[in-house]
């Protein structure tokens, strides 16, 4: 039998100086396995993601974003711009395996928190930095949110209905997929520490982090000066491939038909033989080439039909459909609920439902621990456990505004 | 040559196409040996190009080229009899296995995830699948925009109301499955260094942007609140400023969501009089309710500047601003140059590239980009024979038998 233990990470500690949302989720991936990760915060800079999405009722402004994002963490508050918050600091990291940041670049050093500084105090520190276009270059201290890097990047300009109505995601999604992204390079530095002993800087420009994305379309500029826009739901090597409208209100389905036996399957399952000898339809690059009379077929077709109905039949053919779903649908599905994406969670201003860990491990299941903190919650405590600070003494801390 | 993270991680990758391979290509990166299993007709990247000169060749695709740098290809049919056999050979040598089999496919060969780790106990395996390998639809097909859809991103966020909801730009999904695929892996890797043993791991990609995105700010809403939004167009949701505005050249993205960034708006504006109205003070989800007025006010002074001159202005009084950048665009971008992100390399057939550069930036164990994407199974070679023991002899006969 596999040995189960969901905290692998037990005895590692992270000090997460990251404020809003790629930083939370770096830490969050170690926390759910085990691991201590604490959020250092202040109202001296406050984090607005609090103030994010509304709240449980009474919540006094903590948001249900930071009750999911930051799961399974601790806050504590400390103030950075005054000394002996920084000294208080420098004691933590020096019982820290991994700092997280994602300040804008210079703040750290300014603070006498760089890389160079922690280094001194705790020489295997592994420190991971996020900014919007990294630690050096022209662009270092430019402000930007994930919304305004899916514009640098030229991510927008892939996304939308053609070339000339480009769509932003407006939620800045290149946030969670650097947080995970941040956390692999964080546990590949761990492993290089499990076996050197050696600790490291990581500088992630999230910016250059994204364009990883984007190989294709790059490439397409380099060899042969085209640039790719937008085109919506569509593929450049498919058809049909798109979302087609159905039966009730904005009600749609998505289909994506590869080969021709998954075409000769789908004019089967959907008893149109005469799509299938249709010249115009012969193969792959006729498709591509016809898909706008293909795809007006197609809406006559699924236009009398519930969304359900057809992703049921097609995928009985095999054939890669699905439901197009909005919020409650997602929110209500068995299938999230099979794999239990959610979970409700006892929170001091009631139950809150919270995503979980979206990749299932068969032998050390990460699990959710908490809610995310309120603001500050664990300071007293966490400093008296981990540093060894007297209660007298964190009370004058908090007086003094250094634990603020 | 500098130390890598992963030197010494072995990794075997089966799985088409951009999810998995874009998992193998990090690992890579950082030092693991992927052996890349091709079928003998070779990845179907291999033909969706950008080719150069516009001339197709199954050793020139650019997205092919991008997502396998770093790695060796062999090729192996795992459905015969002698494949499988093979497939169990390597499986012995192996630490990692990426799968990215379409659903049922590896069950259909009997070759069930637990069946591999019983032939190898230590043996991880990172099943990527369109809704994973548990739950109500998970033998159901997918693909990028399936998932995406699915998971609520298209209804919830992306689109005009009016019209279909859109898929996030280029193979989102597929590459936050393979960051997630990567990240995963190397937690597996960890608790095998505490339990000694391997395990299972079950990506979803449609739970990907159901929990990492939508959890934390639409589905917890939901259920705590009953309420959700939908897709918005052009515009943020909730506050303002917050949208992608068209310019003089182009568009710019503005998204101002603290107090001292919509004064620093304000100012790069030119302190126009209409700033001082009470409907533009306060938070941003107050402007929020004024947004189409404010995007109104503001266009006049946006149609008469370029992209630059208006993120210029915006950076100086530290407003959160982003001109829309296209793939070209970042090519000739003095930020990435400075960096030196761009990285150039020889291929044999596709002659000079150029490729993004590192995610990542670790300071001890660098991101590096060593070797150009395989040919199609140019290690057949040195992976059967050397690593496995085969004769030429037999190598011989396994390719004219189209087993490799």
């Amino acid at each position: 039998m596999p040995h189960r233990d969901e905290n692998i990470f037990g005895g590692l500690r992270i000090t997460n100086f990251g404020w809003f949302w790629v930083a939370t989720i770096m830490g969050q991936i170690f926390a759910d396995l085990g691991a201590e990760v604490v959020k250092v915060e202040s109202r001296v800079s406050f984090d607005n993601a609090r103030a994010t999405t509304i709240g449980l009722a009474g919540s006094q402004g903590e948001g249900l974003f930071t009750i999911n994002v930051q799961h399974s963490l601790k806050s504590i508050q400390l103030n950075l711009s005054a000394a002996r918050g920084v000294e208080i600091a420098k004691e933590l990291v020096r019982q820290s395996d991994v700092v997280i940041e994602n300040y804008r670049p210079g703040v750290m050093e300014r603070l006498g928190l760089s890389y160079a500084d922690l280094r001194k105090i705790r020489p295997d520190i592994i420190m991971v930095s996020a900014s919007a276009y990294g630690q050096h270059g022209p662009l270092r201290t430019a402000s930007g949110f994930g919304t305004n890097l899916a514009c640098v990047t030229g991510m927008d300009t892939l996304q939308g209905y053609d070339k000339s109505e480009p769509r932003p995601f407006n939620i800045a999604i290149l946030d969670p997929m650097n947080g995970v992204l941040g956390a692999y390079a964080a546990l590949a530095a761990l492993r290089h520490r499990e076996r050197t002993g050696r600790g490291q800087y990581i500088d992630i420009a999230q910016a250059e982090a994204a364009i990883n994305m984007f190989g294709a379309p790059l490439l397409d500029a380099v060899f042969n000066g085209r640039i790719h826009h937008a085109i919506a739901n569509r593929d450049l090597a498919q058809a049909p491939h798109n979302l087609y409208r159905c039966k009730g209100e904005d009600a749609w389905v998505g289909i994506a038909i590869a080969t021709e036996d998954e075409w000769r399957r789908f004019c089967d399952a959907t008893e149109h033989p005469s799509w299938a000898d249709d010249p115009r339809f012969a193969d792959g690059y006729l498709r591509l080439r016809n898909q706008d009379e293909l795809d007006v077929s197609i809406t006559e077709w699924t236009r009398e039909r519930d969304p359900a109905e057809i992703v049921e039949l097609l995928q009985a053919h095999g054939i890669a459909s699905g439901p197009v779903r909005n919020i409650p649908q997602v929110a209500g599905d068995p299938h999230y609920a099979d794999r239990q994406s959610w979970m409700e969670a006892h929170h001091p201003f009631g139950n809150a439902v919270l995503y979980t860990v979206p990749w299932k491990m068969s032998a050390t299941q990460p699990r959710v621990r908490r809610p995310g903190p309120l603001f500050g919650m664990d300071t007293q405590r966490y400093l008296q456990d981990v540093l060894g600070i007297p209660e007298a003494e964190t009370d004058r801390l908090v007086e003094q505004k250094v634990l603020y | 040559m500098a130390p890598k993270a992963l030197t010494g991680l072995r990794v075997l990758e089966y799985g088409p196409f951009i999810a998995v391979p874009f998992a193998g290509r990090m690992l890579a990166d950082l030092g693991a040996t992927v052996i890349k299993i091709e079928p003998p007709e070779g990845d179907r990247s291999r033909r969706y190009g950008p080719f150069p000169e516009d001339e197709p060749s199954g050793e020139a695709s650019g997205l092919f080229l991008h997502l396998n740098a770093n790695k060796q290809s062999i090729t192996l049919d795992i459905g015969t009899p002698s494949g499988g056999r093979l497939l169990y050979a390597l499986l012995t040598w192996a630490d990692l296995l990426l799968d990215g089999c379409e659903p049922g496919e590896l069950e259909g060969l009997e070759l069930t995830s637990s069946r591999l780790r019983a032939h190898n106990p230590r043996l991880i395996v990172t099943s990527v699948r369109p809704f994973g390998m548990r739950g109500r639809d998970s033998l159901y097909r997918g693909g990028d925009m399936v998932a995406w859809h699915a998971s609520g991103a298209g209804q919830g966020y992306l689109g005009d109301l009016d019209r279909e909801p859109l898929r996030g730009a280029w193979h989102f999904n597929d590459h936050f499955s393979g960051i997630c695929a990567a990240t995963a892996s190397l937690l597996a890797l960890a608790a095998r260094d505490t339990t000694g043993a391997g395990q299972h791991i079950d990506i979803a990609e449609a739970d990907l942007m159901a929990m990492l995105c939508a959890g934390p700010t639409r589905i917890g809403v939901y259920h705590s609140v009953g309420t959700f939004l939908t897709r918005q167009g052009k515009l943020h949701a909730g506050g303002a400023p917050a949208a992608l505005l068209p310019c003089k050249d182009g568009f710019v993205y503005i998204h101002a969501y603290e107090g001292r960034q919509w004064e620093g708006v304000v100012k790069a504006l030119g302190d126009p009089d209409w700033a001082k109205e009470p409907m533009f003070s306060g938070t941003f989800m107050h402007r929020g309710q004024y947004r189409d007025e404010l995007y109104a006010l503001m266009n006049d002074w946006l149609m008469s500047r370029t992209k630059k001159e208006i993120f210029d202005t915006f950076q100086e009084h530290r407003a959160p601003c982003a001109p829309l950048n296209n793939m070209a665009d970042l090519l000739l971008d003095s930020n990435f140059r400075e960096r030196d992100f761009f990285r150039a390399q020889r291929h044999p057939v596709a002659g000079d590239l150029t490729l993004p550069g590192p995610p990542y930036r670790l300071s001890a164990t660098p991101w590096a980009l060593e070797r150009p994407a395989p040919l199609l199974g140019q290690h057949n070679e040195s992976v059967y024979c050397g690593l496995l023991g085969l004769s030429k002899a037999e190598l011989a006969d396994l390719h004219r038998a189209g087993v490799i």
